[in-house]
């Protein structure tokens, strides 16, 4: 696991306000809307705006429907490709 | 900006001298412009405060006055200083310190928080009078539906109050908060407050587009078009009508507004959501997941294959596009610079919110008349899936 996806997995369990040690562990695919994970729809904007400020990537400005908003891999795939 | 709240000095702002420093442990007689002013602000739908540099015990004294009781919501009596004081009450308002004015005499008073906050518009008493009967510091009219947003700050207090005494879970507060969302469509009677939701929603609202009101009148006449509404209350009081949308019946995917396909033509034409909006008056509560569930649910009903829905991908509203991806909302088709149009099969599961008893008009009139129709039983029998 590389530094874009365990920082992402940091910065979703303080949005989600779980214990860090726990969403470190979980499956790649695990589908952030989905009933491990639960995201709102306001923890998600925060999730976007924690990886803005990390990565300097603005996911809403580049991914207009959202698509990568599915597992924490394909958050970690976007961000990766952006980050380049 | 809209005003909508201004926040008071007391001493020798709403009465004359200084509270505390008086021998009886009473408050002086308010100056009756300043009462005056405050009840013209409220009947504006302006909410007045108070930011006083004085002990806080003088906040008992304030609460049992007859004539100052129930005038200011969130006041703040602290010897701190009063940028702080007016950050505290913003941040419970849940409104931007530039929709905020600050009166006061005392020029130091007034200097420290121009400097410390300088969004907020800051005057003397005689200032605030001034623009007060010129009509330039709220140019909103007296409405009925502008002095019940008062109440309803008063009422959003008392909610959060409730919230922090509870210590279930958040789900379990919900709950108990006996949520009911009457859902109808929209008639004249309601234009007036559909185009203040256009001008004054952001978070909740897709396209940010300003339709005028000859424009809406002809939609809810129109059989293409669908102009749902939605009203909630709650155990600590009503919010009024807190969500809409234009929705088009049939419609194609083209950018422009003809619509493409016949209504009924090949097959199930889509329904769009050409403008959804909800008032950040209920937020927190997944009112806008809950309404979308239902323009899902009427689409299905109607044959509809897919609910799509324009939306402006570079306003405010993040958290809708985040809540519409959530919804299962995919892309569909780029419809111009920063347009994008999503869309969604009807297929399957549509979201629905558990702590968020639906009620249609019918609903309403049954529990009146007794009277049943068709399509209470099947939106009763979907409320008996969930």
């Amino acid at each position: 696991m590389d530094v874009v996806e365990t920082e992402i997995r940091t910065i979703l369990a303080r949005v989600l306000d779980r214990d860090p040690a726990l969403v470190a562990e979980l499956p790649v695919g695990t589908e952030l809307f989905g009933p491990e994970l639960n995201l709102t729809s306001l923890a998600g904007a925060r999730l976007l705006a924690g990886v803005q400020d990390r990565f300097g990537v603005d996911v809403a400005a580049e991914d207009w429907a959202l698509e990568s908003l599915t597992s924490i891999g394909t958050l970690a795939d976007f961000v990766r490709g952006a980050v380049g | 900006m809209t005003v909508k709240c201004v926040v008071w000095d007391l001493d020798g702002t709403v009465w004359p001298g200084v509270a505390i420093e008086r021998s009886t442990r009473e408050l002086p007689e308010p100056f009756p412009r300043a009462l005056a002013a405050m009840a013209a602000l409220e009947e504006r739908g302006v909410v007045n405060s108070v930011a006083s540099r004085t002990d806080p015990s003088m906040a008992e004294l304030l609460a049992a006055d007859p004539g100052l009781a129930n005038r200011f919501v969130v006041p703040q009596l602290s010897w701190g200083d009063k940028d702080q004081a007016i950050r505290r009450i913003v941040d419970e308002l849940g409104i931007s310190p530039s929709a905020t004015v600050f009166v006061d005499d005392n020029p130091f008073e007034r200097a420290q928080v121009a400097a410390l906050l300088p969004e907020v518009r800051v005057l003397a008493p005689d200032e605030l009078y001034a623009q007060l009967d010129a009509g330039t510091l709220v140019p909103a009219p007296a409405t009925e539906e502008a002095r019940r947003r008062v109440d309803r700050y008063r009422e959003e207090q008392a909610r959060r109050a409730a919230e922090q005494e509870f210590t279930g879970s958040r789900e379990e507060f919900l709950r108990a908060c006996g949520m009911v969302l009457t859902v109808g469509t929209a008639g004249p009677a309601d234009l007036p407050r559909i185009g203040e939701l256009t001008e004054r929603t952001h978070r909740f609202n897709t396209t940010g587009e300003q339709w005028p009101l000859e424009r809406l009148a002809g939609l809810i006449d129109d059989p293409r078009w669908f102009v749902p509404v939605a009203r909630l209350t709650d155990r600590f009081g009503e919010y009024g009508l807190i969500s809409t949308a234009l929705v088009e019946r049939g419609a194609g995917t083209g950018p422009d507004r003809a619509v493409d396909a016949a209504p009924g033509g090949d097959g199930h034409p889509d329904w769009r959501l050409r403008l959804f909006m909800s008032s950040c008056r209920a937020a927190g509560r997944d009112v806008p997941v809950a309404v979308l569930g239902w323009i899902m649910r009427e689409a299905r009903a109607a044959g509809a294959a897919r609910l799509l829905v324009d939306i402006r991908t570079d306003l405010a509203n993040l958290e809708l596009r985040v809540l519409l991806r959530r919804a299962g909302f995919g892309r569909v088709a780029v419809t111009g610079e920063h347009a994008l149009l999503l869309g969604r099969d009807l297929t399957g599961e549509l979201p629905v919110v558990p702590h968020l008893r639906l009620s249609t008009e019918q609903d309403r009139t049954i529990e009146r008349t007794g009277a049943v129709t068709e399509h209470d039983r099947t939106v009763a029998q979907d409320r008996v899936v969930r």
